[in-house]
């Protein structure tokens, strides 16, 4: 009798729990409700309904991704305030001579080193509007820069452990730190930067020469204004350096990159003397609490048993086999963030990827690249993509050059599938 | 609510002395004034109907600081102000009064240049007010740069909100506008004697002309001639009056007829009877007349002074 | 208690809706107000717009993004782009939201509008008609012992 209700009840908890997840998914696939009300309701639900205890609840979520996560908006809240961002951006630009091609070029690769550190949004939140500074100074349309922002805050944000919400949700899981992202993706996302600015050229050539641009009031931007304080400017800098430096030395102290990240950001609260309740509230609670719900439901699905069941198929599906597993992850990623929320996606392709039993002599590792990859660049596929393109989108409604989900797609599905294709060569020569 | 639209208003520089004489340095002693009040026939009617208790709104032309002074000044004896800002400022007229030779010279500036557009934001703003008041008054000369017509258009649109006008400007601006029947019609012949393109004066000529107006036009309802103090004549569409002051002391004649309109629209807003609005009138104007402000300073009087005015009714 | 009614600045000057915003630029300047009242055909009030209103709307929206602009000091942004605007019609720069006070209301009531608004005047209205403009140096008057000065 016990057996037969507890299959019952079994069944209605996994029923329950894919309810819930499909809900939350669409709820925010659909931004019918605002992300973090979405997984927090979601996970609420699964322990009101005892599918997991409060205690499993807290277990499932990855405290090194929250701790990183915010750690590091501390950080950037602190940083944004020297002007460091916009002084490093000014003075490549004006380095430019002001040709419209160069400066596309120099912002791109700011929008990129900058992603790679920060996160995508605040990236794009900088550069956007200087990018429309320098197209109203020299009257010409920022489109074509604004749409290489975009591809290249997606291309960037994949180079390192801190550079994009999958990277840090998959370091968290797995022991792959900050060093290894960089040997490992770093290189490609070099490859494909370089093919992607071949293609932009190709693309924007005639529009950009064809552009009539007062090059020298360019010069007439002042960089160093940009900089109110200079002990700040060089405080937060060398710390941030700081920070950066014990990312990469991880292996040899080994202490966790989500207790440096908040350590690191309360340091240079300390320093700089910033009052903490000012800096607190730059941090994005919504989003954490966004993370927080979805690792409990992601917890709920593996506790009922989803996730085995899903990478049980996966493992038939590929035989077990690494590398058709590793391809398989690398376009089913890459096709799936372009539509949807790469944190949600993510969160549960990390829990399935654990779940996977591949054959004893072949190295789980490749599939985490392959997710990492897909994830991040995938983004590039469309303008709902991720975030950072939406908000880019966004600033650009109520302009003269609004960018609509159509042009952008044309630039922005090839170039983004060019790009897979790249890491599906990179993938297959380096590690098959 | 009553409009008055002055266009050309001015501040007036009243100097009140004891003896005055040409080319020679005159200093004020106590016993003699100087005065710098707001001015021009439809601001001083203004004056007078808030000191009878009337609600007002003034409008017209003013610039710079001048302009200014006239406004803050209006304000401050309570009357709503709305004009429009030009460039250039508004012009000074001065008047001498010399109380020990009775005599009163007056120098009047020409005022601004008004530009178009200043004009057209004018006549917008002017309609916008028509939708509150219940009489409009068109007082005075037009400033340079304003066509002849704008008056005939101010009176087409409050006859196109049925409200009514009273017109009192020199008679080279009436003139061209009797076919466009205002309600009342006031020239001022002090300095010009022709109206109607013939020259005009005496009892007779007067009463001839206002009915020729009535006849002429339906909607005009009084015609009304003030600047022959001793016999003012008012030709109404039912007959004619001549309203006559006893006993009268003048002692300032600036702003009789301005005074007289002020009385003219109060008693007319109360509904008496034709002939008790005209004697109100001449009463007010008496009262102005009698006393050294060129607005009336003590209304009380004007009820007291009523009995002094005889009603001569001509058919 | 002290009433608006008692400190109105009576001048009812307005702009047009569809006026254009060179001239709402110099109605404010020659009549030496920092905010003017909007009016439709029928001379009602739909809103004030105010110097603030219109250097919100010179300031290019990238500009309003920026932590800090001031590396941009000198180039001429906001003049420039304020010349572009001044054929545009008043009514886009109108706050139909702006705060407004009755005769009836007591001047401390005005003085605490004024105070979470930060503007600098409040549009004094009967019904839909505009009587008059309530100045923030007035509220500030009122204190001094009801003497007023000129």
């Amino acid at each position: 009798m016990t057996e037969f209700l507890s299959w019952h009840l079994d069944t209605i908890h996994i029923i329950t729990t894919l309810v819930i997840f499909i809900f939350t998914f669409v709820f925010i696939t659909t931004e019918a409700l605002p992300n973090a009300i979405a997984a927090m309701i979601g996970a609420f639900l699964l322990v009101a309904f005892h599918i997991v205890n409060q205690e499993e609840a807290i277990d499932a979520v990855d405290f090194e991704t929250i701790g990183l996560l915010s750690g590091m908006m501390m950080t950037v809240a602190v940083m944004r305030k020297s002007g460091l961002f916009e002084y490093i951006a000014i003075k490549s630009i004006k380095l430019t001579g002001g040709s419209p091609w160069r400066i596309l070029v120099v912002l791109s690769i700011v929008t990129a080193v900058l992603s790679a550190f920060l996160d995508n949004v605040t990236t794009v939140l900088i550069v956007v509007p200087l990018t429309f500074a320098v197209a109203d100074t020299m009257k010409i349309n920022p489109m074509p820069m604004l749409i290489s922002e975009i591809l290249f805050s997606n291309i960037g944000g994949a180079a390192t452990l801190i550079g994009d919400p999958p990277n840090i949700m998959i370091g968290g899981a797995t022991n792959l730190d900050f060093m290894d992202f960089i040997q490992n993706n770093t290189p490609v996302v070099l490859v494909v930067s370089v093919v992607t600015f071949v293609l932009l050229r190709l693309i924007y050539h005639k529009k950009l020469s064809g552009m009539v641009a007062d090059k020298e009031k360019i010069q007439a931007f002042d960089e160093k204004r940009a900089i109110q304080n200079k002990r700040f400017f060089y405080t937060t800098l060398v710390i941030f350096l700081i920070i950066i430096a014990l990312f990469i030395t991880h292996h040899l102290h080994k202490i966790d990159l989500a207790t440096l990240a908040i350590g690191g950001g309360f340091t240079m609260m300390m320093v700089t003397k910033q009052d903490p309740e000012e800096i607190l509230k730059e941090v994005e609670w919504a989003t954490l609490f966004f993370f927080i719900g979805l690792f409990i439901i992601i917890g709920g699905l593996e506790k009922t048993g989803i996730i085995s069941f899903l990478a049980d198929k996966m493992v038939e599906v590929t035989h077990g086999e690494t590398e058709p597993a590793a391809q398989l992850v690398l376009w089913m990623s890459a096709l799936s963030t372009t539509f949807i929320n790469s944190i949600p996606y993510t969160a549960t392709m990390i829990s399935v990827i654990k779940e996977m039993t591949i054959n004893a002599n072949q190295s789980i590792e490749p599939i985490w690249w392959a997710l990492s990859l897909g994830a991040c660049l995938g983004g590039n596929g469309t303008l709902i993509g991720a975030a950072a393109n939406i908000i880019v989108a966004g600033f650009t409604q109520k302009t003269p050059y609004p960018i609509k989900f159509k042009e952008y797609f044309k630039i922005g599905f090839p170039l983004m599938l060019v790009s897979i294709v790249i890491t599906s060569l990179y993938l297959y020569v380096r590690y098959f | 609510m009553i409009l008055t639209v002055t266009l050309n208003p001015a501040i007036d520089k009243i100097l009140i002395l004891n003896g005055f004489e040409i080319h020679k340095l005159h200093r004020l002693d106590s016993r003699e004034m100087s005065m710098t009040v707001p001015g021009g026939k439809g601001v001083n009617i203004a004056l007078n109907l808030k000191i009878l208790g009337d609600d007002t709104i003034a409008t017209g032309f003013a610039g710079g600081h001048e302009g200014h002074l006239l406004c803050d000044s209006l304000r401050q004896n309570g009357i709503t102000t709305s004009f429009i800002f030009t460039e250039g400022s508004t012009r000074t007229n001065t008047s001498i009064l010399d109380v020990q030779h009775e005599t009163l010279t007056e120098i009047n500036d020409f005022g601004q240049e008004i530009p178009e557009d200043d004009l057209v934001f004018l006549l917008e703003s002017y309609e916008r007010l028509l939708n509150r008041v219940d009489l409009v008054v068109l007082a005075g000369s037009l400033p340079k740069g304003v066509i002849e017509d704008v008056y005939r258009q101010m009176i087409i649109m409050a006859q196109g909100h049925g409200i009514k006008v009273i017109l009192h400007a020199a008679p080279k601006y009436i003139d061209p506008l009797i076919d466009s029947g205002p309600f009342l019609i006031n020239p001022d012949m002090r300095s010009y004697h022709q109206f109607m393109g013939r020259p005009l004066d005496g009892i007779d000529a007067f009463l001839q002309a206002g009915r020729e107006i009535i006849a002429y036009q339906k909607e005009t309802e009084f015609v009304i001639f003030t600047h022959r103090i001793e016999n003012v004549v008012a030709v109404t569409r039912k007959q004619s009056y001549i309203l006559r002051p006893r006993d009268l002391k003048i002692i300032n004649m600036l702003g009789y007829a301005d005074a007289y309109l002020a009385g003219f629209i109060h008693a007319y807003l109360q509904n008496l009877p034709t002939a008790d609005v005209l004697k109100y009138a001449s009463a007010a104007g008496l009262t102005n007349i009698e006393v050294l402000y060129k607005e009336i300073r003590n209304p009380e009087q004007i009820t007291a002074n009523l009995e002094r005015i005889d009603v001569e009714e001509v058919s | 208690m002290i009433k608006v009614r008692d400190y109105i600045y009576k001048d009812i000057l307005s702009v047009n809706e569809n006026s254009d915003l060179r001239r709402v630029i110099i109605t404010m300047k020659r009549h030496r107000v920092c905010a003017i009242p909007v009016v439709n055909q029928l001379g009602e009030y739909v809103g004030c717009i105010s110097e603030q209103d219109i250097l919100n709307a010179s300031v290019p929206q990238y500009m309003k993004s920026m932590y800090n602009t001031s590396f941009m000091a000198d180039i001429d942004h906001i003049i420039g782009h304020l010349h572009d605007l001044l054929e545009e019609k008043a009514i886009k720069f109108t706050d139909s939201g702006y705060p407004t006070v009755t005769p009836n209301d007591s001047m401390s009531y005005a003085a605490d509008l004024l105070f979470r608004s930060k503007k600098t005047a409040l549009p004094v209205l009967e019904g839909k008609m505009l009587i008059g403009l309530l100045t923030r140096i007035e509220i500030l008057t009122v204190s001094l012992n009801g003497n007023k000065l000129s």
